[in-house]
C-alpha cells in the first residue's frame, strides 16, 4: 500500500492542531487587549514608553540582553520569582499579557543567566549604577558572569586639570593618562528602557491581597471594583 | 561487507494497534480535558494561575466601601470648582467654603445632599460669613446619584481641606432625591435647618 496520503494526512493534522494552539487560539484570546484605566490613578495601563527609552528597547534587541535576561515573572506557587522579589504586585498573579501591550517585539527570554528584568526600573534606580554595570559588570557586580559592553561608551581624554563632564560615568586618573568614560546615546537609551520596565500597577488580572485592615464589607454601601475592565470582551466563546 | 542490490529492502509488519494503549492514551487525553477544564480558566484573557476560572477572579477584586474618592475629585473640579474654587475657600461674599464648613461635615448628610440636589438660595452663614448673593444651582438632572455620592464624599473626607466627615452613600442620595421629588425649588438654610437628622 502506498503510505503517501496517510503521512500526508498525519503531517497536515500536525500542523494544522499546531497552527491552531500556537497562533489561533492565542490571537483569539488575547489579540485584541487594550489599554485600561486603573481606577486608583485614573492613569491609561500600559503606557507607551517615550521615546528615549523605546530606542533604548531596540539597543536592549540589538545587544540580545534577552538572551539572558527573563521579562516574566511567574505567579506565586510557580517557581521562585515572587521569593526572589522580581516581581511587584502586591498579587499572586504577577505578569500578565496587558504588561506586553507595546512591546515590539516582546522579548520575555527564555533562559535566565542572569535576573528577571520585569521590574528593574524599580529595582534599580540608580542611573550610574546601570551605567557602570553595562561598562564593566565587574564593577558593581565582583564575579558577575554579564558579559561588558564598553563599546556602548566612549572613552575621552582629560588634559590636566580639566574638569570632567557631569556626564561621565567615571573618571580613571591612571599614571600616564586621565581620561572619563561618557555614555554614548545608545547606553543612554538602554538606561532609559531599562527605568521603563515596570509593571506594578494592579489591573482586573491581578487582584491583590485581601489586606487584613480592610473595613468590613457588611455596611450597605455600595460596592465598587478597583479595576474597571471587568467585562472580558475577548474571551473565546467556550 | 557492502550489501548487494539484489537484497530485500527491509519491511515493516502491519501488526494492530495493541488495546490497552488505545485505552491509555483515552485516559490520558480524558485527563488532559479534565485538567484544562479547571486549570484552564475558560480560556478567557483575564484569568491567571493560580485562579481557575473568570468567578474566581471577580470575586478577588478590591471592594472600596463607599464612592471612588478619585471619582469624587474628577467631578468636583469638572463641576463644583468654578464657583467654590479648587482649594475649595469659595469666594468671600459669593460663594461659601467648603472646606471647614458646617454644612458640608454635619454628621447627617440629609441636608447636603438636598442643597446639592435642589440648590440653595438666600441668606446662608457658613464658618460665621454671610453668604446670599448668589444661588447654588441645583444638581438633580445634571448628575447621577453616584456621581453626587462620589463627590460629597470627596468633599466630606478631603483631608486637604481640614476636612474628616464620613462617606455618603448612593442609597442616601436616592433616598433623598425620592423626597425632594415634592420640592423642585432650591431649600433655603432656613428650611434645611428645621429638618431633623433622618428626614
Ligand atoms: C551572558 C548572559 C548575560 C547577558 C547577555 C546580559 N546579562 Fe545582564 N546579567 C547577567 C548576570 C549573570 C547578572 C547578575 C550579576 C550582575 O549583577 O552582574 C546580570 C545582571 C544584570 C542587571 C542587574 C539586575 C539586578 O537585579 O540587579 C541588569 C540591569 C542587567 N544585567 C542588564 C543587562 C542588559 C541591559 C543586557 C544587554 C545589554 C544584559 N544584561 C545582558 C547576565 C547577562
Ligand atoms: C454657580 C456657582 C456654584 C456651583 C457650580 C456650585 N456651587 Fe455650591 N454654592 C454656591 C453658592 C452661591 C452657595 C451659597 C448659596 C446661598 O447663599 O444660599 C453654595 C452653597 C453650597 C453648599 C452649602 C454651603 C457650604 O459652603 O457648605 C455646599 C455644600 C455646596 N454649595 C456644594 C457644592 C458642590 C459639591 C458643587 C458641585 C457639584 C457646587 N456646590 C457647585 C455656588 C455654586
Amino acid at each position: 500500500m502506498n503510505p503517501g496520503p496517510l503521512v500526508f494526512l498525519a503531517t497536515f493534522f500536525a500542523l494544522a492542531t499546531s497552527w491552531l494552539g500556537f497562533v489561533v487560539m492565542p490571537q483569539l484570546q488575547i489579540g485584541r487587549q487594550q489599554q485600561v484605566e486603573i481606577k486608583d490613578t485614573g492613569e491609561m495601563y500600559p503606557a507607551r514608553r517615550p521615546g528615549l527609552a523605546k530606542q533604548g528597547e531596540e539597543v536592549y534587541r540589538a545587544n540580545g540582553c534577552y538572551y539572558c535576561h527573563s521579562q516574566q515573572v511567574r505567579p506565586l506557587g510557580f517557581g521562585t520569582d515572587v521569593a526572589r522579589g522580581w516581581g511587584a504586585r502586591p498579587s499572586p498573579v504577577q505578569s500578565v499579557a496587558q504588561d506586553y501591550l507595546y512591546d515590539q517585539p516582546v522579548m520575555l527570554g527564555s533562559q535566565r543567566v542572569g535576573p528577571d528584568l520585569t521590574n528593574i526600573g524599580l529595582r534599580q534606580t540608580n542611573e550610574v549604577w546601570l551605567l557602570s554595570h553595562l561598562y564593566n559588570p565587574q564593577l558593581t557586580s565582583k564575579g558577575s558572569t554579564m558579559p561588558p559592553y564598553p563599546f556602548l561608551f566612549m572613552k575621552s581624554k582629560l588634559a590636566l586639570g580639566e574638569k570632567p563632564s557631569p556626564n561621565a560615568v567615571f573618571v580613571v586618573n591612571g599614571p600616564k593618562e586621565n581620561y572619563e568614560i561618557l555614555p554614548t546615546d545608545k547606553a543612554k537609551a538602554l538606561v532609559a528602557y531599562l527605568g521603563s520596565l515596570h509593571s506594578e500597577a494592579i489591573v482586573f488580572e491581578t487582584p491583590p491581597f485581601p489586606s487584613t485592615n480592610a473595613p468590613a464589607a457588611s455596611t450597605n454601601a455600595p460596592v465598587i471594583a478597583t479595576a474597571t475592565n471587568s467585562v472580558p470582551t475577548n474571551s473565546p466563546a467556550k | 561487507m557492502p550489501r548487494t542490490t539484489d537484497e530485500a529492502e527491509p519491511t515493516a509488519n502491519r501488526s494492530v494497534v495493541p488495546i490497552w494503549l488505545i485505552i491509555l492514551l483515552t485516559l490520558l487525553a480524558y485527563w488532559g480535558m479534565l485538567y484544562l477544564n479547571t486549570h484552564g480558566g475558560g480560556f478567557s484573557s483575564k484569568v491567571y494561575a493560580p485562579y481557575g476560572s473568570f468567578a474566581l477572579v471577580d470575586d478577588a477584586q478590591p471592594h472600596v466601601i463607599g464612592p471612588n474618592p478619585k471619582q469624587g475629585l474628577k467631578i468636583f473640579t469638572a463641576n463644583c470648582a468654578v464657583c467654590h474654587q479648587a482649594t475649595g475657600f469659595g469666594v468671600p461674599g459669593q460663594f461659601p467654603p467648603l472646606a471647614g464648613s458646617e454644612w458640608v461635615q454635619a454628621a447627617a448628610a440629609n441636608r447636603l445632599e438636598r442643597i446639592l440636589l435642589s440648590g440653595l438660595q438666600g441668606p446662608v452663614e457658613v464658618k460665621q460669613q454671610q453668604f446670599g448673593a448668589v444661588q447654588m444651582p441645583p444638581w438633580r438632572d445634571l448628575l447621577k446619584d453616584e456621581d453626587i455620592a462620589a463627590v460629597l464624599t470627596f468633599v466630606r473626607g478631603n483631608k486637604d481641606w481640614g476636612n474628616s466627615a464620613g462617606p455618603v452613600t448612593v442609597e442616601q442620595v436616592k433616598a433623598i432625591r425620592a423626597k425632594i421629588a415634592t420640592h423642585p425649588d432650591p431649600f433655603t438654610a432656613e428650611e434645611l435647618q428645621k429638618l431633623s437628622d433622618d428626614e
